[in-house]
């Protein structure tokens, strides 16, 4: 009997052995037009992209604004529906058909952006927070619910005699803090969060950060943390992928993507964030123009247009391979790739 | 100097504040009558910004931020209105102006760039009627001018082609040829008649060309949803610029945005200022944005300032509480910086209908006193060119009760 407990035990957390996976996921919208409202072409908002989630680990995906970042999210949690590739929790497939498997559904979850509009103004705090305890875990006692609500409401420092109020009446920080309580109420093993700080004040965000820290030793959960703000990757990330145009440019751990900086695009992105202090000002890498649209992505690296290295006769022909620097650093450019051919 | 200099004496030029200002506010209240109360927005704030700088005013939301900014331009709307102070432009008071002496300030000598170019812009006017808009409105002399100049340009071509017209009946056919080809080539130059409207549009695609947008011309025919937040933003500040504005008013203009164009559109403010010499008022949240673009800063926490000066001597030694707290609230990206949590700010940003007594910062001062909940503290010259509103700083603390931190229940009772 001890034996098997053990069992389940080891097998939750087997820190090596990744709890999502995913392998060359695409996803892309028609654009839908012309006489007929035909199917006219195709946005390309994530081409191929490969990578693990691993237990307790903050993966974060960088990059600018239309670069896929928020459709991977939504396709992992089947709010878009994926068009090529696989994804795995823990071996079990679960590309397109989170729907049907709702043990699956509790253990992924998600906290958007705006939590304004993540909140219905209409329900009272314990039915948002108890909303998944009744749809996804089945409980159906009133009593039972409001209890577990105001331990979920503990866990996020929210009061007990917030329980009756709407949204309207909360803060954007303190909105925040429930649509986490939220997120928590089915005990997830992963959260996927979308720029959950970006709508907030620094001092705001400093509190969510913190939160989000203690929430993860307490629960074991791992995120996946969507941003554009790199020092705040930086601050709670362990892994990060650097995304441009639905495909990843450069991965890897804090070390090689902050310190070890190798990808054009990566450089710049760190040289554009705004310093603070006299340390962290350096030369400023300014890009030219914008993200191209992904519905006709450039030929061959879809970098090249923007990119200020020198350029190599591939960068417009062919699209980069992945090269593996080190055991955990890789980078998608011909400027490393040359070699290994 | 005596570290008791409060704003009045400063304004003669002593020390950060010269004689060169351009806009003095002095003592600004700004109050809206809501149906709950009197939202205190702008609680006696006073600054100055000099020619040829860019002046910071950083604060959380609901700080007062774009109130102050509005009040400038005196567009606060009912039920907000403008009590008292003192807005001192090149000489002459603002707040005396009438509305129709406001009029000819707003748009031509001060501009102002909101936080949202999708909402600033009309959505079903094309881009380049939107910016002869400007032109029309508030550069007519300029414009005029420059009509005289083109319509005598262009009277001239029209004689050459008379001339040339007469030369074609008299010429020999191989003259002839030669002749009608470049007939043809001037007949595409000469216009018969223009307008007014011509050279707004003229102006505008240059305008948009001088600030770096590529394909003017083919971007004034366009609608603003066609473009992407980055063009939007920079055509806001295109119109902002139409006027050659002494100060502009930038309200968060790069908030929307992607931190590579936030970089281009920082890049381009910072360029144009030292072209074109005018003053920029750049409001944001992002101490970042400030420590990269501005000259001095001011620090705003809930209607008023608490901290002032130049942008070095605040950013390396922040002297208020407030904003020691919200510089170590950034993450920073350092190795060491990982290890640690982030030091935060209890408690939240007060309501302004109710705000706390004397020091509005002391329910979440670490350090608060006494002092702190009954005397709002003026802004005191701390070394050569920063000002800071604090207790902490006062130079008579002989009085010991009133230099006692608050106990325990005092703070507890002050949090509410």
């Amino acid at each position: 009997m001890t034996e098997s407990v053990e069992e389940v035990f080891v097998e939750e957390y087997d820190k090596s052995k990744p709890v999502l996976s995913i392998r060359n996921m695409k996803v892309d919208y028609p654009i839908i037009g012309g006489l007929f409202m035909r199917k006219i072409g195709e946005v390309l908002a994530v081409r191929g992209i490969d990578f693990d989630l691993y237990p307790e680990e903050t993966l974060g995906i960088v990059g600018e604004s239309g670069c896929g970042k928020t459709t991977i999210a939504k396709a992992i949690l089947n709010l878009v529906k994926s068009s090529d590739g696989q994804i795995f929790y823990k071996n079990e497939e679960i590309q397109n058909l989170l729907d049907k498997k709702r043990h699956i559904r509790q253990k992924v979850q998600m906290v958007f952006q705006d939590p304004d509009a993540s909140l219905n103004p209409r329900m009272k705090i314990v039915d948002i927070i108890g909303e998944p305890l009744r749809n996804l875990r089945g409980i159906k006692d009133r009593l039972l619910i409001r209890q577990n609500v105001l331990h979920l409401m503990n866990q996020v420092s929210l009061k007990a005699e917030h329980l009756d109020r709407f949204p309207h009446e909360f803060s954007g920080g303190q909105k925040q803090r429930i649509v986490i309580a939220r997120a928590l109420a089915c005990d997830p093993e992963v959260i996927v969060l979308d720029e959950p700080t970006s709508a907030l004040d620094v001092s705001v965000q400093a509190q969510i950060l913190n939160l989000l820290q203690d929430l993860q030793q307490k629960f074991h959960l791992a995120y996946i943390f969507i941003t554009h703000d790199l020092s705040v990757i930086h601050h709670i990330g362990h892994r990060i992928n650097v995304m441009y145009l639905g495909k990843f440019v450069e991965t890897g751990n804090i070390e090689d993507i902050f310190y070890n900086t190798q990808h054009p695009y990566t450089q710049a992105l760190l040289s554009a964030r705004p310093a603070v202090s006299k340390q962290e000002l350096q030369h400023k890498i300014i890009l030219e123009g914008e993200i191209p649209s992904p519905s006709n992505p450039p030929s061959g690296c879809s970098f090249h247009p923007r990119c200020q290295a020198k350029m190599l006769p591939e960068c417009n022909k062919k699209v980069p391979e992945e090269t593996a620097l080190n055991e955990s650093h890789h980078i998608w450019c011909w400027m490393f790739g040359r070699d290994s051919i | 100097m005596s570290d008791t200099q409060n704003y009045s004496t400063l304004s003669d030029g002593k020390s950060i504040e010269n004689n060169d200002a351009l806009l003095e506010v002095k003592d600004l209240h700004t109050y809206f009558y809501t149906e709950e109360g009197v939202v205190k927005a702008v609680d006696g704030v006073s600054f100055s910004i000099n020619r040829n700088e860019i002046l910071g005013l950083v604060g959380e939301t609901g700080c007062g931020k774009s109130v102050t900014a509005l009040s400038i331009l005196r567009l606060v709307r009912s039920p907000g209105k403008i009590l008292s102070g003192e807005m001192i432009f090149e000489g002459e008071n603002l707040i005396e102006k009438s509305e129709e002496e406001m009029l000819h300030y707003r748009g031509n000598i001060i501009t102002m760039m909101f936080q949202d170019p999708m909402n600033s812009l009309n959505p079903v006017m094309k881009v380049g009627d939107q910016l002869a808009e400007v032109y029309l409105l508030h550069q007519m002399d300029y414009l005029k001018e420059e009509l005289a100049k083109a319509q005598q340009e262009n009277s001239i071509l029209k004689e050459k082609l008379k001339q040339m017209k007469s030369d074609l009946k008299n010429a020999s056919d191989e003259g002839a040829e030669t002749l009608q080809i470049q007939i043809n080539q001037l007949k595409r130059k000469v216009k018969r008649k223009i307008k007014l409207k011509d050279i707004a549009y003229r102006e505008s695609s240059q305008l948009l060309d001088r600030i770096g947008l590529p394909n003017a011309d083919l971007l004034i025919a366009r609608y603003p949803h066609e473009l992407s937040g980055g063009m939007r933003q920079r055509i806001m500040i295109a119109m902002g610029l139409a006027c050659n504005a002494k100060l502009l008013i930038c309200d968060e203009p790069t908030t929307a945005l992607d931190v590579t164009i936030q970089a281009q559109i920082l890049d381009m403010i910072r360029e144009l200022k030292n072209r074109l010499k005018n003053s920029v008022l750049f409001i944001t949240h992002s101490l970042g944005v400030i420590y990269e673009l501005c000259d001095r800063v001011a620090v705003m926490y809930s209607g008023n300032i608490v901290e002032y000066g130049t942008v070095s001597n605040i950013f390396e030694n922040p002297q208020h509480p407030y904003t020691k707290g919200l510089m170590s609230a950034i993450p920073k990206i350092t190795p060491e910086s990982r290890k640690e949590k982030l030091s935060i700010i209890k408690g939240m940003v007060p309501n302004l209908i109710f705000p706390p007594s004397g020091c509005r910062f002391h329910p979440r001062c670490p350090h608060a006193m006494k002092i702190c909940k009954e005397i709002r503290p003026p802004l005191i010259q701390m070394g050569e060119a920063v000002q800071v509103a604090c207790h902490l700083y006062d130079k008579d603390q002989s009085d010991e009760d009133m230099f006692r931190k608050l106990t325990a229940r005092e703070r507890l009772e002050a949090s509410f």
